[in-house]
């Protein structure tokens, strides 16, 4: 979550189980999905396709050392995502 | 904007370093046995390998400053931004900024002469760059001159 009224930066994970990234890579469109630069250009989303426990979801709940410095904020401070089930 | 350090910033940006080295790691045998081929597995990797660099040049750089300093500077702008200010800029912000520190710290020491005691001389500790932003450091000799 952000503060912007109109964030420029998106960051997005699919939490895909283990198992289905087999299934995922032989599908007709994989490499689109793969594609992060086709996808945010679409989307305007960076999307990140990872089996859970995410590591780049952890990432994106930790503040750069710049932003949060700026916000006057400890270097272990976390900000908050947002889980959409599908 | 001053930040008085009370934790390790570089400590706390290797650890993140570490836990995208291991999601790298992580990535490359789930694609391995997923049996990604070469150009999906290139994909799959691009978001680790970006954020590595970005780690390494542009937050550890600034980590390593903070912790090293005991004055930060962040200014904006657009003469700011990018990651080399310009020397112009950077000449004016840290004659300014030695003439503010040293104004204060003579009128808190006391000290009435107009030559600068040399144990209030500062220290200059580095730039770090960002997309919008410099960060410029000064350092107060923490011993005084005999």
């Amino acid at each position: 979550v952000t503060d912007k009224p109109s964030p420029g930066d998106i960051g997005g994970v699919l939490d895909l189980p283990r198992a289905d990234f087999a299934r995922l890579l032989v599908h007709p469109k994989a490499l689109q999905l793969l594609d992060r630069a086709a996808v945010k250009k679409t989307y305007e989303v960076h999307l990140f396709i990872e089996p859970p426990p995410s590591p780049m979801a952890a990432f994106f709940q930790r503040m750069r050392p710049e932003e949060a410095i700026v916000r006057g904020v400890q270097p272990d401070a976390c900000r908050g995502i947002l889980r959409v089930s599908l | 904007m001053t930040q008085s350090v009370a934790v390790n910033w570089t400590s706390e940006t290797k650890q993140r370093v570490r836990e995208i080295q291991d999601g790298l790691l992580s990535m490359s045998a789930l694609a391995k046995e997923s049996g990604a081929t070469d150009e999906q597995t290139s994909l799959l990797l691009e978001p680790y390998r970006e954020m590595l660099a970005m780690l390494y040049e542009r937050d550890m750089p600034l980590a390593k400053l903070v912790d090293e300093s005991a004055l930060l500077l962040h200014v904006h702008g657009k003469f700011a931004a990018g990651p080399s200010p310009r020397v112009s800029v950077l000449a004016k912000l840290l004659t300014q900024t030695r003439d503010q520190v040293i104004c204060l710290a003579k009128q808190l020491g006391g000290v009435t002469t107009l030559r600068v005691p040399a144990f209030l001389d500062t220290t200059f500790v580095g730039v770090g760059g960002g997309a919008y932003s410099s960060a410029f450091q000064l350092q107060m000799h923490r011993k005084r001159a005999t």
